[in-house]
């Protein structure tokens, strides 16, 4: 057992006879790390490198005198370690076998990466959306800056109130995945590098479009790649084929690319196949215009078999094409629909002449609401046409010419009424003689502001209830808690802000507060006895 | 809103009208007063349908005693679809204004649109359900169902039959879906109900085949009453339909097959000897008696029409030599016999049908008067068989059409025997194409039987042709422009490429890779110009396929790929229906796709890339008809013979109708916009660009009419920057579009025109 091996740790491979900077010593290949120890200091590694730290590897010419290979770090330093086996023999046998372990392991640590790195990403992503959220309103950031800055509740619990949550998730739904651009297969156009060799640009993308545009050549390159040929020889192959050189015939190279020779043919096939058991376009339909009549024999050029394929040249393109279009974003609203329904509407639209119709409608008049929680849910912010409008005026004229008075005996006399208001106005019949003076504009807003926050967290609070399981009991003592917290704290300190006079405009907030933590209070109470 | 054209109130469904629509109507009413035929060409877009629709209904409604029926027809079911909606639309119309209209509009399709039996419409191919559905209606199966009540029949053609038939429809319009639910609902087959239904509906719509097709004509609309009005829409390719209609093909394998069909009648025709030989001889006895009675039991019972047009069929009994059917049989041997043999050439033969009927006389003693009956005596001999696989003798039935129209007509028809197909000019496959020559045969019992008819299209120049090659005399041609509030087409020919090399698709600089080039730049600097959809035709798919190919190699398809998704019109019907589909799909989405068809295609023809699915068509090249062909040769020599039309006259002619149809598909209204490039040095000489309508003709100035590739891309950029601005309907009332009162002012101006040309000769109509 080695000093320096970690616990579940355990080596795969080791390579006494190595140099590295001219000392000798022994290489480790462990299951995440690569190791050298020197052959003095065999209890303590002299190099180690995590697979994640490493880019790439390179290996000697077999041409070069000595057998090398050489790691490449993210930050571009190279490692060399040369393998000096007295058998010269066993030296690049060794080598091998330590860059194919590489490979493999290098290969699965890329993959663990790349499986976190989503999360990672949707984390950030999220970070976006929410800053996002906070700068286009002011509001939410004014209550943002007050209510977790000021430490009454956490940011966790801010996004999940829920105007703050459904701005969320509405700014999420917007996203939508992007497609394959057309042209991908000529942004790999090859360049010409001076002397008699060819280069072409394969970007991560290129080969994403790729995989998504054939895939067929993805099932391949899941089976070949990289037990049977390397990355590199599978582009190179592939550039090579048909798929690539869309016009080149199949017989003149079939021999030396049986990788890729038919399945550009089954790729086709399968499309075509698959397409023709859809639903057709009726109003596209060409197949079936002329067919019925010229039956065979009949007419002055015989007719065509119509099932004859077509060139594979063009076909190639318009599988290409097909293929792009699958990405585009589904856009099918009305697919619940019949095919009928579907037809005529389509059929109304096409032989309609729009121009010739007066507009319909265009001029209306909008109702204008702005706050339309505090005119509930019943009035919708609709648009009247000017022509509801008008009736609607038109009636309310009409019900006042005719309204009589012997309607009012059985109504209450305006006294009664303007009492039974005061009584029900929530400031109560005590300061009706008061003429009710309105703040100042400043002094309103920071009002407003404080039972918009404080709403919300009561909306937080009360959705505790009832209360079922932990999750929510440690909710509610930690609503309580902000609740409290805010009670003293921001609400005292607009309080004192206040003129005396003026505090009857938070009167009822704190009412409202001082009812929450009553409700608090009950409920500790009442499962303490429990 | 309502119109008054000529003292007729004509409910018009739109609260505007066009000034073309007005004047269509009234050219229109003219033609029905006058009880004549016209030839009316009004630019796309413009909603003839909708004009020829309410003008027709008013005027039914306004004479019932002028005009009975209106018979519409159209080219495809999609385009059929579409006048059944307008139609409806006017009907709702007629509602909404408080009026009954009470017309009964039927639309007809083949079976194949239209069964409900799911046992025959799951065979999917036309062929197969027609054939399916006539083993299941005809008399004699429905006979042997009375005997054998386990026998297969159509329950929902037997329930119509009992109740249906006798029925009225509601008033309504019924397009293809809603027979099919009426006839879910009351259990009826809706194709006999559509086919009996056209007797008594008030508006018709179907296919140009039941006018033109003698051979379907004659089962379908040979009782219509001649009180009607029949319009052809799309009409600028109703010749070659009437060619099509009366043409035919034979080759080895027709033969070979026609002669196993006889050897199988044959032996049919021992089996009933021994087993009922009594049946054979009520049917001699029949044909003795004559012809008509043994036909009229049921018109059901004819699976095999008359080929030739009905004024031509003989009313005779069939000659003796044919009656017997053992004698008939080894008739129609010696008759294949012969043909094989005339089909063993080395070179092609032409010849007319009286010289082929005189040389088939001395050859094998054929008379030209039995093989006039032919195929009367094989209807009549299939029928006493009870053969239910009627689909098998398809070879036979051609080669009974062959007989009966080459010994019925004389002229106007050629026989052309090729011993090579152009295609395979090594392989030796000799082929007899009997061929119609003159389009009028076909056509002209519509033009003498009906009162009124009406040929009518977006291209239809030089309008002045068409009544010469269909030889009809026309009360009315007109041709209409479009009146337009901005310039909202631009038709430029682009005569050369950047590096001036003038372009064209001649045959001798077809080829060269210069004015390949010179095309695809064109091409592909346009993809980047236009926004969404473009369309490209060349002149045929060889040459579409040599160009692409030579794209490929010189980078030029990559760099259109870069902006726009590509699609190509192919031979394949179903893939060609896909790559359009997707074709719409991208333009929809933003994408941006350019299609690249054939002039002559499918596409051309039935597709319409409206708004934003067109907005720039490319005609690379003039789509000539493949000149070397014998039969386009015979064709050219018939007319300069019979009606002195110049071989080069139709040759343009044709090749610019189709020009001027493929530029035709991008704009489909007003408020639509598109860029029409002729790519042809050839199109701005006078004797081309007279022949395209007058509706792009009057756009077409020197300014555009002979430009390089980057002046075009510049005028391209310009245009679109012009038509891209917001385009309000009011800019458009008063110029391209007129109200009530102005509609007022023309009918005032009109009537104050008429009385002071008649003066106090004419008398107001009541």
């Amino acid at each position: 057992m080695l000093p320096w091996l970690n616990c579940g740790e355990n080596v795969i491979l080791e390579v006494k006879h190595t140099k590295f900077k001219k000392e000798t010593g022994t290489l480790f290949v462990t299951i995440n790390r690569i190791v050298w120890t020197h052959v003095d200091h065999p209890s303590a590694p002299s190099v180690q490198y995590e697979y994640s730290q490493i880019k790439a590897q390179r290996i000697s010419p077999d041409s070069a005198p000595k057998v090398r290979l050489q790691l490449v770090l993210h930050d571009d330093t190279t490692i060399t370690f040369h393998f000096n086996n007295p058998v010269a023999e066993l030296q690049k046998a060794e080598r091998e076998r330590v860059k194919e372990l590489l490979v493999q392991l290098l290969q699965k640590s890329k993959t663990s990466n790349a499986k976190e790195e989503p999360s990672k990403k949707k984390l950030s992503k999220e970070l976006e959306v929410k800053q996002k959220i906070l700068q286009g309103s002011e509001e939410m950031f004014i209550m943002y800056k007050t209510l977790v800055s000021g430490g009454i509740i956490t940011a966790e619990d801010f996004w999940a109130i829920p105007k703050a949550a459904e701005l969320l998730s509405a700014e999420q739904d917007i996203q939508q995945p992007s497609g394959v651009t057309s042209a991908f297969m000529s942004e790999a156009r090859p360049e010409v590098d001076g002397c008699n060799s060819i280069q072409y640009n394969l970007t991560p993308d290129i080969i994403q479009s790729i995989f998504h545009t054939y895939p067929m050549i993805k099932r391949r390159h899941q089976e070949m790649v990289p037990d049977k040929i390397t990355e590199k020889d599978f582009w190179t192959k592939f550039f090579q084929s048909q798929y690539f050189h869309k016009d080149k015939k199949n017989s003149n190279n079939g021999a030396k690319n049986d990788l890729f020779l038919n399945l550009a043919v089954e790729d086709e096939e399968t499309y075509l196949q698959k397409l023709l058991l859809c639903d057709r376009d009726p109003l596209l339909d060409i197949s079936e215009s002329n067919n019925f009549l010229n039956s065979e024999g009949y007419g002055v050029m015989q007719v065509e078999n119509s099932s004859a394929g077509s060139k594979p040249l063009l076909r190639k393109y318009n599988h290409h094409s097909f293929m792009i279009c699958q990405h585009f974003a589904k856009t099918d609203l009305n697919n619940q629909k019949s095919a009928d329904l579907v037809k005529r509407e389509q059929l109304k639209e096409v032989t309609q002449q729009p121009d010739l119709n007066v507009p319909l409608e265009q001029v209306s008049v909008p109702l204008k609401l702005s706050k339309t929680k505090m005119s509930g849910s019943a009035i919708s912010t609709t648009q009247v046409s000017s022509l509801e409008a008008k009736h609607a005026l038109e009636k309310t004229k009409a019900e006042v010419k005719n309204f009589t008075l012997c309607k009012m005996h059985e109504a209450i006399s305006p006294h009664a009424a303007y009492e039974a208001m005061l009584e029900i106005s929530e400031s109560g019949p005590a300061n009706h003689q008061t003429k009710l003076p309105k703040p100042g504009s400043n002094l309103m807003e920071e009002i407003r502001l404080c039972y918009l926050n404080a709403s919300q967290i009561l909306c937080h609070f009360w959705m505790c209830f009832p209360v079922t399981n932990p999750a929510l009991e440690e909710k509610v003592n930690r609503m309580a808690e902000s609740i409290l917290k805010y009670k003293q704290t921001t609400l005292q300190h607009t309080m004192n802000k206040l003129p005396s006079k003026d505090s009857r405009f938070l009167k009822h907030l704190s009412d409202q507060l001082d009812l929450a933590l009553l409700a608090h209070e009950q409920w500790i109470s009442k499962k303490g006895k429990r | 809103m309502k119109l008054n054209i000529d003292g007729l109130l004509v409910y018009f469904p739109y609260e505007y009208v066009y000034p073309e629509q007005y004047m269509y109507m009234r050219e229109l009413k003219q033609t029905l007063d006058a009880k004549g035929h016209g030839a009316l060409e009004m630019p796309s877009g413009t909603g003839k349908t909708t004009t020829i629709l309410s003008l027709v209904v008013a005027y039914l409604r306004e004479y019932p005693g002028k005009l009975q029926k209106l018979v519409y027809c159209t080219r495809t079911v999609p385009e059929m679809e579409k006048v059944l909606e307008e139609m409806r639309r006017l009907d709702e119309y007629y509602t909404a204004c408080n009026q009954e209209l009470g017309f009964v509009t039927v639309g007809l399709t083949a079976r194949k649109h239209m069964c409900i039996n799911p046992e025959v419409s799951r065979l999917k191919e036309g062929k197969a359900i027609d054939a399916k559905c006539h083993s299941l209606t005809m008399g004699w199966v429905r006979e042997k169902f009375k005997s054998d009540p386990l026998s297969e029949r159509c329950s929902w053609y037997e329930d119509f039959e009992d109740k249906g038939k006798h029925s009225q429809l509601d008033p309504g319009v019924y397009s293809n879906d809603d027979l099919r639910n009426y006839g879910k609902l009351k259990g009826w087959c809706p194709y006999f109900l559509a086919r009996t239904a056209i007797y008594t509906a008030n508006i018709i719509v179907f296919s140009y085949h039941y006018m033109l097709d003698p051979k379907i004509a004659e089962l379908v609309s040979k009782n219509l009453t001649s009180q009607a009005c029949v319009v052809f829409d799309e009409a600028h390719n109703i010749d070659n339909v009437c060619i099509d209609s009366m043409s035919l093909v034979i080759n080895r394998r027709t033969l070979e097959r026609a002669k196993d069909n006889v050897n199988k009648i044959d032996n049919k025709v021992k089996e009933l000897k021994e087993r009922d030989a009594q049946k054979l001889k009520e049917e001699y006895s029949r044909l003795v008696e004559g012809l008509r009675q043994a036909a009229s039991d049921s018109e059901n019972n004819t699976y095999l029409s008359n080929p030739v047009l009905p004024a031509d069929i003989l009313n005779e009994s069939i000659p003796g030599n044919i009656r017997n059917c053992q004698h008939f049989l080894a008739f129609m041997r010696r008759f294949i016999e012969y043909l094989k043999s005339v089909l063993k050439v080395q070179h092609v033969v032409s010849d007319t049908p009286a010289s082929f009927l005189n040389t088939i006389h001395n050859a094998v003693c054929i008379d030209k008067k039995p093989l006039r009956f032919v195929t009367q005596r094989l209807n009549s001999l299939m029928r006493t068989l009870e053969i239910q696989d009627m689909e098998n003798y398809r070879s036979l039935s051609v080669i009974a059409s062959f007989a009966t129209l080459v010994s019925t007509y004389s002229k106007g028809f050629s026989i052309i025997i090729e011993p090579y197909d152009i295609r395979t000019p090594t392989i030796y496959n000799p082929v007899l194409h009997f061929t119609c020559m003159d389009a009028s045969i076909a056509i002209k019992p519509v033009f003498s039987r009906f009162q009124t008819a009406i040929i009518t299209s977006g291209t239809l120049s030089p309008i002045d042709i068409y009544p010469r090659i269909l030889d009809f005399r026309p009360v009315t041609t007109t041709s209409y422009t479009m009146t337009l509030a901005r310039e909202c087409i631009l038709p430029m020919i682009v005569a050369r490429g950047s590096d001036q090399v003038s372009v064209s698709s001649k045959y001798e600089t077809r080829d060269d890779i210069a004015v390949i080039r010179n095309y695809g730049n064109l091409l592909a600097e346009m993809a980047a110009v236009v926004p969404d959809g473009m369309v490209c035709f060349f002149t045929s798919y060889e040459y579409m396929e040599n160009v692409v190919s030579t794209w490929v190699n010189q980078g030029i398809m990559a760099n259109v790929q870069k902006h726009k998704l590509v699609f190509f019109e192919t031979q394949n019907n179903a893939e060609t229906q896909i790559a359009l589909e997707n074709y719409y799909r991208a333009c929809d989405n933003g994408r941006g796709a350019v299609l690249l068809s054939v002039a002559r295609g499918k596409v051309s023809e039935g597709i319409d890339f409206h708004q934003h699915y067109g907005r720039c068509v490319i005609m690379f090249g003039i789509p000539y008809v493949y000149t070397q062909s014998r039969i386009l040769r015979a064709r050219l020599d018939y007319l300069r013979e019979q009606y002195r039309i110049r071989e080069n006259d139709f040759l343009t002619f044709d090749a610019l109708r189709h020009a001027s149809q493929c530029v035709g598909r991008v704009l489909r209204g007003k408020t639509d916009y598109g860029i029409m490039i002729f790519a042809d040095q050839r199109y701005s000489r006078a004797d081309k660009k007279s022949k395209i309508p007058k509706w792009i003709q009057e756009h077409l100035g020197d300014g555009v009419s002979s430009l390089a590739v980057d002046e075009a891309v510049q005028l391209a950029k310009n245009f679109l920057r012009k038509m891209a601005q917001p385009f309000p309907q009011d800019a458009q009332i008063g110029l391209s579009m007129l109200t009530r009162e102005q509609v007022k002012q023309m009918e005032d101006k009109y009537q104050g025109n008429d009385s002071l040309e008649s003066g106090a000769l004419s008398e107001p109509e009541s």
